[in-house]
């Protein structure tokens, strides 16, 4: 179900003119599912470049229940959409491994470029299943776009680095490709189906950053951009149990492709001259426009991204 | 109109001996079917099934409600109610033995 401008408003958005969704999770999922690799074509297999990305947390409906505290609800409600992942991770310079990240996806289509908005009001917190606040234990959150047009790809996405091998970081990340790397970007060999031509597809460097590229123990890598002066510390509360729901928006020129804003709480963070990495289009996303969520775990406890509401917005 | 979905808990997995899913939330759905589709099992396996129900997603109770002697490869279903707000499934069998699953819960409420 959309909300009406008017109701947005007063729930604290600032949607630009043209309202592409507007999620409440106490209307139902909306259309966001786990994000799944490519099949073969000739099997009901996986590529091998993408083995090992099965188990990404699913999205869920959240009541946001805890063990001592009962049910805190959503912001607007009860329910909100929650990404777990499982109790797993691989240090920060590696790679995730598999169930190391909740990751929910919706999938659509854009009629125009210009410029594109995605707001959502969100909390996170670590599982209350061992004593311990849990901060460190979230590695990183954020919310990206994969979008097409006739002729590119493009993945404009905004990272909150948390924590990496539990030291803190609290910063904010753009999804741009460091043009200096001459590190290989991540898997090789087919990853979707090509063209009826023959051409195979393979992973392209700026593509799937959200586990690609090459990363560092401090959480950095070659696939983001760590935006100048954009340390921020959340209110992450005094336990597990109290969460606190945050504003995000996030502002894209998909004319310029480039990235315009970035607001977070009581921030605002000017990114005009900020260029996003684009590639050629892959087969068959002809003006794909996919929002993505991700939250990824720094330790082997279970870590949670709770978004109460989600709104796209264009001009 | 009622809200409907279906969540992979485990998809293509293999395992062996133990298989617990991840905790999911339900509390909004009023019915729950977890299918189990064996893809493949060494001869032999016999797998066990049952429902597990939490008040917090993180101690878990035995619901009651299983499946037993799962050693075909096929698909196995099971149906549970009131039951409160997260479900797991727990998958028990040989551990020397492999198999692989997909499993399912449905839920619609």
């Amino acid at each position: 179900m959309s909300l009406s401008r008017e109701s947005l408003v007063s729930q604290g958005f600032e949607p630009l003119p043209k309202i592409i969704f507007s999620d409440d999770f106490d209307e139902g999922y909306n259309g966001w599912i786990t994000l799944m690799p490519n099949f073969r074509q000739d099997t009901f297999a996986y590529y091998d470049s993408f083995k090992g990305w099965t188990a990404w947390g699913p999205p869920m409906l959240s009541s946001a229940t805890f063990p001592y505290a009962g049910t805190h609800g959503s912001m607007h409600g009860t329910y909100s959409l929650k990404l777990a992942t499982r109790p797993i991770s691989a240090p920060a310079e590696k790679r995730p491994v598999a169930g190391s990240m909740g990751m929910a996806i919706k999938r659509l289509t854009h009629r125009t470029n210009g410029l594109l908005k995605c707001e959502m009001w969100y909390s996170f917190t670590a599982e209350q299943s061992i004593p311990g606040i849990g901060e460190e234990a979230i590695r990183a959150f954020g919310f990206f776009w994969d979008v097409s047009d006739d002729e590119n790809r493009t993945f404009y996405g905004a990272r909150y680095l948390n924590s990496a091998n539990g030291k803190m970081q609290q910063h904010w990340q753009l999804f741009k490709v460091d043009p200096t790397s001459t590190l290989p970007w991540g898997f090789e060999g087919e990853s979707a189906p090509g063209e009826p031509n023959g051409s195979k597809v393979t992973l392209s460097r700026g593509i799937d950053t959200q586990w690609l590229g090459n990363r560092n123990p401090d959480g950095t890598s070659d696939g983001y951009f760590d935006i100048p002066g954009s340390g921020q510390k959340m209110c992450y509360n005094e336990t597990p149990d109290k969460i606190n729901w945050h504003y995000f928006s996030f502002t894209v020129d998909l004319d310029k492709r480039e990235y315009v804003e970035l607001c977070s709480v009581n921030r605002k963070f000017d990114l005009r001259g900020v260029g996003a990495t684009s590639v050629p289009r892959y087969p068959r996303t002809e003006w794909l426009l996919n929002p993505v969520l991700f939250i990824e775990t720094d330790s082997n406890r279970r870590v949670f991204l709770y978004v109460d509401s989600i709104v796209n917005s264009t001009t | 109109m009622k809200q409907f979905y279906t969540v992979v808990l485990d998809r293509i997995t293999e395992f062996q001996g133990l298989l617990e899913s991840e905790p999911y939330e339900v509390g909004w759905a009023n019915e729950a079917i977890f299918f189990v589709r064996i893809h493949a099992m060494e001869k032999g396996a016999v797998l066990d099934g049952k429902v597990q129900i939490s008040a917090d997603g993180i101690q878990w109770v035995d619901e009651g409600t299983q499946i037993i002697g799962m050693s075909t490869v096929r698909s196995y279903c099971v149906k549970v109610t009131h039951f409160g707000g997260w479900l797991r499934f727990v998958l028990t069998g040989p551990v020397a033995k492999q198999c692989t699953v997909t499993t399912y819960l449905v839920l619609k409420g």
